[in-house]
């Protein structure tokens, strides 16, 4: 289950102070935060601010500047799809349409029932096995609507899917 | 120094200079946006490009390459720099364009238009077409204070007024988010900015994001006409610029003076302009019956003459304001002396310094240039944030550039630098002088010392012992750094015009108490309440604390509106000019003395009829002030004898001088604008709904 930050500060902390003595700390310590908790939560902001001596608004700055860390709580299962030319090629937009009509899920937000969120990446380096995407980390080539309902429908039946 | 070639031309320029540095010496232009000489250097705007010989073949942005950097020519030739090839116009051709693409075609409704580094280099150096024909992207805007209005579909992210405001101001507030297209300036949590300087980043922004909000939609730059003057809201002597449409003043920007304020000026002295047009005193008043009714200048003059008549010198006093200039204090000084009276006073806060003991013991000695070289720095009972928000800055900047060990007696205080905190009472200073402590070891050590001294820690009776203690722990061969810092304007020129009670005078506190005079002329002051008892002739331009006490009113102008010389903390003599005219039937305050003069009978006239015979008269008997922008840093000539004093030292702790950055003069306190950033400072507003 996703941890939430608020009641967690005490741990975020301790993260925070982990990886304080390396050189550049501040992407490092941002992406154990994804890790541990699955999104880089506002509360982290003053802690890694007073953490770095540096301005809160140059952290929100660093965290707004990657897309690639979430300001909320992910879906249990997440799914990148590749929308970059090669996977538009062979039909990563159909897909992109088919989740909207068939599972109600639009791209870059989390399903109703918090099972699967459904994010936007711009190539996976799989053009040749496209349309790509990553499920929770793993890497899956030739999608077709019919392995997309597959993914869905599976991560719906499991409680905790996110590794 | 390097040897290097910028359009033909071979100049000579320190290797640490960059291009573009090194092409404005060889007169070569080249546009920018993001890049500003007191900032850091940014790199991003990428206007600057300049071709360079013998690099990679492609335009490289100036501001951001040494000269060092460059490799010279295979024989050992200086490297070659262009800013006119073809090569660079497509470059600047290039970027304008995609400068363009985002930015809005508002001109018409911009605020900056007319001003716009945009709009000009656009002219100068974009093409005449758009080949963009999708929609431009639209960003919403920011709430960042009552000062700066936001229009941010317009920034074109040069972040300039991020890096005024990390660097210069020293809050961390603004902050650029997202990346590329998304990229957008915002305040963190969109709240208003907390710094005294924040105004500055109108002034800054190359295009019309950042605008100033009180002067929204109210006047076009070419319509304006331009006063250069000096700034009295602090005794630091901006330089000003007022901006005037007919007789009002539409605004006031900064001027360019390195010795004192650089570019930059303080909230207060911007934004205070709403404040000369409200709670004006546009005609004279006498009390009737308790109550004020407003009567003609020749009357108001009787009532005057009437009751000073055979009075003597010792039942009339005299007190000086903030804002006064150096001619109004001598004609006020002049009046008084018909009388024989010598209850005269400048210092209505209460300081206690005195011009006796050398004019080296009132002045900021080191001048504000000194920051520049100052290697401790000690603030007794001075919080140069609010009491001289550009000085502090100024401050900042030496901090940065060479961390400077800065240490504070005082009321606990953020001055945007690390600064230890010796506690809030003047004893540690005996501590300092006994060579106890860190601090203490710093400041023996320094080459050159600075000791601010400000007037909240000579309020007391131990004010000589607190000047001589800073004056001998600051005096080094060559560099005085006894630096008295003044909030008042008037202050050091009223006190080289020794403008002090003499000879059992009473000091400003003794003549406000009950009684204590009979007659009481207040010019322009109001930081002092005036007990019942005293005749209170009150000449001043805002209805402010003084009008209210007085009981005959005479209406005078404000700082705007007359030719003034003004005295700045380190005894800078600048002058003030006229840039419109005092309202209704105010007049100059000189002008005011001269004829009460004439009313007050026959051996009380003023000998001067004009400012100029006025000007002469004062520079004859105070040859220094004619020396117009002099300062003579670090003398210490006169001041042996109150380095010499010694004394003991009050333990109770100090308080801070005034509690409101924003309130500190009726020209504020008339301000709507002022009151409205006094609110949000002291965070009793709730937040405007924008």
């Amino acid at each position: 289950m996703t941890k939430h930050m608020q009641r967690d500060e005490a741990f975020a902390a301790s993260l925070i102070s982990e990886h304080l003595h390396l050189e550049g700390a501040m992407l490092p310590i941002l992406h154990a935060l994804q890790n541990e908790f699955g999104y880089v939560d506002e509360a982290a902001i003053p802690l890694l601010a007073e953490a770095l001596n540096i301005s809160k608004a140059e952290v929100l700055g660093t965290i707004t500047f990657y897309h690639d860390f979430r300001h909320e709580p992910p879906g249990r299962t997440v799914i990148k799809l590749c929308r970059s030319e090669a996977c538009q090629s062979v039909g990563c937009e159909e897909l992109v349409a088919h989740a909207k009509s068939h599972h109600n899920l639009s791209m870059d937000n989390t399903s109703e029932d918090g099972s699967v969120t459904l994010e936007t990446v711009y190539c996976l380096g799989n053009c040749a096995l496209g349309p790509a995407a990553l499920v929770n980390d793993e890497l899956v080539g030739r999608i077709d609507q019919k392995k997309f309902t597959q993914i869905i429908e599976h991560a719906a039946s499991t409680a905790g899917g996110r590794s | 120094m390097a040897k290097i070639i910028i359009d033909g031309n071979e100049i000579e320029v320190p290797a640490e200079y960059t291009l573009l540095q090194a092409c404005e010496q060889a007169g070569a232009e080249v546009p920018r946006f993001c890049y500003h000489e007191r900032l850091s250097v940014a790199g991003n705007c990428r206007m600057c490009l300049v071709e360079v010989k013998g690099g990679p073949p492609k335009p490289t942005a100036s501001c951001a390459m040494a000269v060092k950097d460059l490799r010279p020519g295979p024989n050992g030739e200086p490297p070659v720099v262009l800013t006119n090839s073809p090569m660079v116009k497509k470059a600047r051709e290039g970027v304008m364009e995609f400068l363009l693409i985002n930015h809005p075609l508002d001109c018409p409704i911009c605020d900056q238009g007319g001003e716009c580094d945009l709009q000009d280099q656009a002219m100068a150096f974009g093409i005449d077409n758009t080949r963009y024909a999708e929609n431009k992207r639209a960003v919403e805007d920011k709430y960042i204070g009552a000062l700066v209005k936001t229009t941010m579909t317009r920034c074109i992210q040069c972040t300039r007024c991020v890096r005024f405001t990390t660097e210069v101001a020293g809050v961390t507030e603004l902050g650029a988010i997202g990346r590329g297209e998304d990229m957008e300036i915002t305040s963190y949590l969109e709240q208003a900015m907390t710094s005294e300087l924040q105004g500055n980043v109108i002034d800054l922004c190359p295009v019309g994001a950042l605008t100033s909000k009180p002067y929204e939609f109210t006047a076009r730059a070419w319509e304006l006409t331009k006063t250069e003057s000096v700034d009295v809201m602090d005794a630091v002597g901006s330089a000003i610029r007022v901006d005037t449409r007919g007789r009002e003043v539409m605004r006031i920007l900064p001027r360019l003076n390195e010795d004192v304020n650089e570019e930059w000026i303080s909230d207060k002295s911007r934004f205070i302009w709403d404040g000369l047009k409200t709670q004006r005193l546009d005609r004279p008043y006498v009390r009737h019956q308790g109550k004020l009714k407003p009567v003609s200048w020749s009357e108001a003059f009787m009532t005057v003459a009437a009751h000073v008549k055979g009075k003597k010198g010792s039942q009339i006093g005299g007190i000086i304001g903030d804002l006064a200039s150096v001619e109004e204090a001598y004609a006020f000084k002049s009046l008084l002396e018909t009388f024989g009276s010598h209850n005269l006073d400048c210092r209505q806060d209460g300081s206690m310094i005195d011009p006796a003991w050398g004019r080296a013991s009132y002045l900021f000695n080191a001048g504000i240039t000194g920051i520049d070289h100052a290697d401790a720095v000690l603030i007794i009972g001075a919080n140069p944030r609010k009491e001289a928000a550009v000085l502090n800055a100024r401050l900042r900047k030496r901090w940065r550039q060479t961390g400077l060990p800065v240490a504070r007696i005082g009321a606990p205080a953020d001055l945007t630098y690390t600064c230890t905190d010796l506690g809030a009472s003047l004893s540690v200073l005996a501590d300092i002088e006994a060579g106890k402590g860190d601090f203490a070891a710093v400041l023996q050590a320094a080459k050159h010392p600075l000791v601010i001294v400000g007037h909240a820690a000579l309020k007391g009776s131990d004010a000589k012992a607190v000047l001589a203690a800073a004056a001998r722990l600051s005096q080094r061969e060559g560099w005085n750094g006894l630096a008295v810092l003044h909030h008042a304007a008037s202050r050091v020129g009223a006190l080289d015009l020794h403008c002090v009670p003499s000879q059992g005078g009473l000091d400003a506190r003794a003549m406000s108490k009950a009684n204590a005079v009979d007659v009481l002329f207040l010019l322009g002051a109001d930081e002092i309440d005036v007990d019942l008892g005293a005749f209170v002739v009150y000449i001043g331009s805002h209805g402010d604390r003084g009008a209210h006490r007085a009981d005959v009113i005479l209406p005078a102008a404000a700082y705007t509106e007359k030719s003034g010389l003004y005295v700045n903390t380190e005894g800078r003599v600048q002058r003030g000019y006229r840039a419109s005219f005092p309202p209704g039937d105010a007049r100059e305050d000189w002008a005011i003395l001269r004829a009460l003069s004439e009313q007050l009978g026959t051996g009380h006239q003023l000998p001067f009829n004009s400012l100029n015979e006025l000007r002469a008269f004062l520079f004859k008997d105070y040859p220094a002030l004619a020396e117009l922008d002099q300062v003579h840093a670090h003398s210490a000539a006169g001041i042996d004898a109150l380095i010499a004093h010694k004394g003991a030292f009050a333990a109770q702790p100090l308080e801070p001088l005034f509690a409101d950055f924003y309130m500190t003069n009726p020209i504020a306190r008339a301000s709507a604008i002022m009151a409205e950033c006094s609110a949000l400072a002291s965070g009793h507003v709730a937040m405007a709904a924008e």
